[in-house]
């Protein structure tokens, strides 16, 4: 589904990417995990199509397509999504109308008409449900004034909404309480098929438990040092990185 | 007195107008003729402060652009037949309608003429009591307008619908419009002023409405500028709030050429509350310029404001916010924001809040923020699928929403929004 072969990125003269290596089939998901600052997140940001990032060198291949080439509403609309690990704030714009316009591109790109309001309605409502998020965060705008946990609900509603090819989920479980952990991860796993694949970054087993990873990767000083079935991160967890420093 | 108004309502022609009115009308010429020589320097600096972007003199001397009137373009509006409302036509400064005292839902009205002389009691009692004397083109106004538009309530009316006054230029004659609003006790009144030109024509006018909100009246503003960009526009909003009293007022400037609004609050009594709102959507070269004055004179008052601006182009725009809190003005809670968007990198806002602060026991706060369409925001939609002139659209959209929801009413606020889109 995607490859990414030697992908070098920065920011100014700052080298975040050395050199990643990565390819995901349809079905699977991965875990990448590693420390602070070890290029996690701007990896995630790099494959959404973040432009604030310089890529310097190498490759990224969705489906056939040279992804670097894509616009961010392109490569949403042809199925990749991110969960924001900070998602963001918009005054004045209310959820539904955001999530309508979302998912409205998403049709044209894929030479459908616009829904109509009933049916928007119902699938909200559906998805809503799927992840246990309050529908009075509908009229609100987006994300301002949501608490951590329902802004991370929120990330995976939208995800439920949009039904992406392959999802990224950064940090979703930081901010969750248990109960909400495992509601939400119960939704993930409900999208879950054959056909799309899963990014989990996570600093702790805890998620793994319920979204339960093929492979898990470690990504340390911009390079992925380690990859390894799912019995490497509860050793991680146990371990810490320092043993993976080379 | 207030409760006599329906019987006193008469017809009566303002060939002349009262004395109590010409005697003001002639010191304000007087004070205007000596303003240069006799206005104390001190004085004369704050006066240059004041109007620093946009001197008086713009305003009159510009006349290369007076006359230049661009035919064809007959302007837009907005369908007014379908707003419920009591409605009031303005045309050029001038009250349209007949030359009597009209009552209706609870507002009375007529030509501010007519009132002089059918309710000497409510006009003498506040005609030019509120107006600044101390500024130039407030004295031009009192010195040469006087047939605007009179509006006052019985106390404890509540209407239905609100007022919409609708006030429009056709000419490209200097208008002088002069305006009184007396809100009567405990009266709770809604009131819409949407000035429009009806063709692309450089008018000047020099607005100034007097706006007396007695005890316990809840009044709600909402004032729409929408003229072209020929348009030279003056306006002062002179307002005074008694015990109790609150009031809002909205101020949305979607277009116009040159455009200075004075909006200045007295709050004179305890417990007032007053919300100032303001968004100004500026492109091209339009210079727009909100001067704002909020003179806390009594004690536990409370005073709100929200300025918003969008910016585009090379538009030249001003906030200036001054707040006066006065010794005796104890437990006061003022305050103040201004937010601005900028969509160009040549277009610039001067902001300029002013707080004087002589009383110990006050919460005021002020601030501002400045900035380019949110990046963060922008590629988070983008992100979503959302294009990026559509993400765009709807930042601006939600930016504005929060001041264009006070209008209050459907119709016209989608209409302001739809115009407001067409200029970015
Ligand atoms: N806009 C930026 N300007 C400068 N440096 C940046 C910027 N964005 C990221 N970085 C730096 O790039 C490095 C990688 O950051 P990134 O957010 O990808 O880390 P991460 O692995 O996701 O960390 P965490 O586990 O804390 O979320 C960090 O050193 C960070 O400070
Ligand atoms: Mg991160």
């Amino acid at each position: 589904m995607i490859k990414i072969t030697d992908l070098h990125a920065g920011i100014g003269s700052k080298e975040i990417l050395k050199g990643i290596n990565l390819e995901i089939k349809a079905g699977e998901v991965h875990a990448i995990m590693g420390p602070n600052g070890s290029g996690k997140s701007t990896l995630a940001s790099i494959i959404t199509g973040n432009s604030k990032f310089d890529i310097t060198g190498g490759s990224i291949e969705f489906e056939e397509n040279d992804l670097l080439e894509m616009s961010p509403e392109d490569r949403a609309n042809a199925g990749i999504f991110l969960s924001f690990q900070y998602p963001v704030e918009i005054p004045g714009v209310a959820m539904s109308s955001f999530m309508k316009a979302a998912f409205n591109e998403k049709r044209k790109y894929n030479k459908l008409a616009p829904i109509d309001s009933a049916s928007f309605l119902k699938i909200m409502r559906e998805k809503a449900a799927l992840v246990g998020m309050d529908l009075s965060l509908l009229h609100r705008p987006v994300n301002e004034g949501f608490s951590g946990g329902e802004k991370k609900r929120n990330e995976i509603f939208q995800m439920a909404m949009l039904e992406p090819k392959l999802a990224i989920l950064d940090e979703t479980d930081s901010g969750l309480d248990i109960d909400a952990l495992r509601i939400v991860s119960e939704g993930v796993n409900k999208l879950k098929s054959k056909d799309n694949a899963l990014i989990v970054i996570t600093h702790y087993q805890r998620l793994l438990d319920y979204i339960v990873p093929d492979f898990v990767h470690v990504l340390y000083d911009g390079r992925i040092v380690k990859s390894a079935g799912r019995e490497l991160a509860p050793e991680l967890e146990e371990k810490g990185y320092d043993w993976l420093k080379h | 007195m207030m409760n006599n108004i329906p019987n006193s309502i008469k017809s009566v022609s303002p060939k002349r107008l009262p004395e109590y009115m010409t005697a003001q009308q002639q010191k304000a010429l007087d004070k205007l003729e000596k303003f240069d020589a006799e206005t104390p320097d001190i004085h004369m600096e704050q006066y240059r402060e004041k109007y620093r972007h946009t001197p008086v003199e713009k305003f009159f001397t510009e006349d290369d652009t007076v006359g230049k009137t661009s035919h064809g373009t007959e302007n837009e509006h907005p369908n007014f037949s379908e707003i419920d409302a009591v409605k009031i036509f303005m045309i050029n400064g001038v009250y349209a309608g007949r030359d009597q005292i009209v009552s209706d839902d609870g507002y009375i009205y007529g030509s501010l003429a007519t009132a002089a002389f059918a309710m000497p009691e409510i006009v003498q009692k506040y005609y030019n009591q509120i107006s600044d004397e101390s500024d130039k083109i407030a004295l031009t106004n009192t010195a040469f307008a006087h047939n605007g538009l009179f509006v006052t309530m019985e106390s404890g009316t509540i209407p239905r619908k609100p007022l919409l006054i609708i006030d429009i230029t056709d000419t490209d004659i200097t208008e002088q419009e002069r305006n009184l609003f007396v809100f009567a006790k405990a009266c709770i009144a809604n009131v819409i002023i949407y000035t429009t030109s009806s063709t692309d024509v450089a008018t000047f006018t020099n607005n100034l409405s007097e706006i007396a909100v007695e005890q316990d009246a809840q009044v709600n503003i909402v004032r729409i500028h929408n003229r072209d960009s020929l348009s030279r526009h003056f306006a002062s909003d002179c307002c005074r709030q008694y015990a109790g009293s609150s009031l809002e007022l909205t101020n949305i400037i979607v277009n116009g050429g040159l455009a200075r609004q004075n909006t200045e609050v007295h709050l004179s009594e305890k417990r007032c509350n007053s919300n100032l709102y303001g968004l100004v959507t500026a492109a091209g070269s339009q210079h727009i310029d909100n001067y704002t004055f909020i003179d806390h004179a009594a004690p536990e008052c409370q005073s709100n404001e929200l300025y918003k601006y969008i910016l585009n182009d090379k538009a030249l725009n001003i906030f200036n916010g001054r707040i006066l809190v006065r010794p005796d003005a104890q437990k006061t809670l003022a305050f103040q924001s201004n937010k601005n968007i900028l969509l160009s990198a040549e277009a610039k806002i001067h902001t300029k809040p002013q707080l004087e602060i002589y009383a110990d026991d006050v919460k005021c706060s002020h601030g501002t923020t400045t900035g380019q369409l949110n990046e963060e925001a922008l590629f988070y939609m983008q992100a979503r699928g959302i294009n990026k002139k559509t993400a765009e659209i709807m930042i601006m959209t939600g930016f504005a929403n929060e001041i264009l929801k006070k209008i209050n009413n459907p119709q016209l606020e989608d209409y302001i929004r739809t115009e407001i889109l067409k200029k970015f």
